[in-house]
């Protein structure tokens, strides 16, 4: 299948996030907190609109990826998340940009 | 107008938290200066209140950061609320009263020493006439984040009540306060996510960044009251 031209693809954001924990989390089970947290808190059809993605984690800071339009909810839905694999954590939005690299350099490496 | 967010301006926004020991509140100033709030009300139960307490999280507070000590006050009956506001009304900046049952709801928004009604939502939320007794002695409605993610009930229920209270609060032109009311580190939130969440009970972005200021007016006006130099609503000793 052809992917679309640029013109026709859903405009992203990048959030650049941390994870306030005493603990590692995996990956999965972060992934897994979101999507329920988020289908708690705004239903499927709303998380079908968000069109998440985490595009890289590595134990304290990551990014993700959301659809332009719905960058507050996906900061509401992560700033409900308190428990992973009943670990304490709150997760705190760094920022938000247009692209993974000006993400990366602003917000991750630091 | 919506003042400018980045770091450098300075937007006047002020949180409320619970106390949790010495180091546990330090944890939470350092967070919260870091998620650029400029201060914090820090509130107390009847139990763990102690003026030592007070002078010793004046002396923990980091630089360009403001804290005011408040008190949470849980009451049955409006003689007990009566006196404890008389006890402790020169010793804090705010007083707040644990609300949820609309009886304590009522005998609160009639009551004009009292600074902030918190969980307004625990209950079956707030009436029109509550409401509208709140607005006229104001008596701010506090809108804590900390319920909304620690409920134990249905979240879209309490959504619903914390929507129908904001709207009856609107509608007589009460304040509201919006506030995270963490405990521990992993009770506070950036502002950003905190006005994103309250969205969803029906606060626009304005909203939200008034109810953040709103703490600050009171305190100021509190202070006043206690130095002397306000008289009465509207009379101020200048000089």
């Amino acid at each position: 299948m052809k992917i679309l031209p640029s013109s026709l693809r859903t405009k992203r954001w990048y959030i650049a996030f941390e994870l306030i924990c005493d603990e590692k989390i995996d990956e999965k089970d972060l992934i897994n907190s979101i999507w329920s947290a988020g289908l708690l808190l705004v239903g499927a059809y709303k998380m079908s609109l968000c069109n998440i993605h985490v595009i890289n984690y590595n134990g304290k800071k990551g990014i993700i990826s959301c659809a332009r339009e719905e960058v507050d909810t996906l900061r509401a839905v992560l700033a409900i998340i308190n428990k992973i694999d009943n670990k304490k954590v709150a997760i705190n939005v760094l920022g938000v940009g247009g692209s993974i690299k000006k993400v990366n350099k602003k917000y991750i490496k630091d | 107008m919506i003042e400018k967010e980045s770091k450098n301006d300075k937007i006047g926004i002020y949180d409320c938290i619970f106390y949790n020991g010495i180091s546990g509140t330090y944890e939470m100033f350092r967070l919260l200066k870091r998620y650029c709030f400029n201060g914090t009300v820090v509130f107390f139960d009847e139990r763990s209140f102690d003026a030592d307490i007070i002078d010793e999280l004046m002396f923990i507070t980091p630089k360009n950061f403001e804290v005011f000590p408040g008190l949470e006050i849980k009451v049955d009956s409006l003689s007990r609320l009566k006196r404890k506001i008389s006890d402790y009304r020169d010793l804090v900046d705010i007083i707040a009263v644990n609300g949820g049952d609309d009886k304590v709801n009522r005998m609160v928004s009639r009551e004009r020493y009292i600074d902030i009604l918190r969980n307004t939502d625990q209950g079956r939320g707030i009436d029109h006439i509550t409401a509208k007794f709140a607005a006229e002695n104001g008596v701010m409605i506090d809108f804590c984040i900390n319920n909304l993610i620690n409920n134990k009930r249905s979240l879209p229920a309490l959504l619903g009540k914390m929507r129908k209270n904001l709207m009856l609060i609107k509608k007589y032109g009460g304040k509201t306060i919006l506030s995270s009311g963490g405990t521990d580190k992993f009770g506070v939130k950036p502002y950003r996510q905190m006005i994103a969440l309250s969205k969803f009970i029906g606060m626009d972005r304005y909203d939200g960044f008034e109810s953040f200021k709103n703490i600050y007016s009171r305190v100021g006006k509190n202070k006043k009251y206690r130095d002397g130099r306000l008289v009465s609503e509207g009379i101020e000793i200048i000089s």
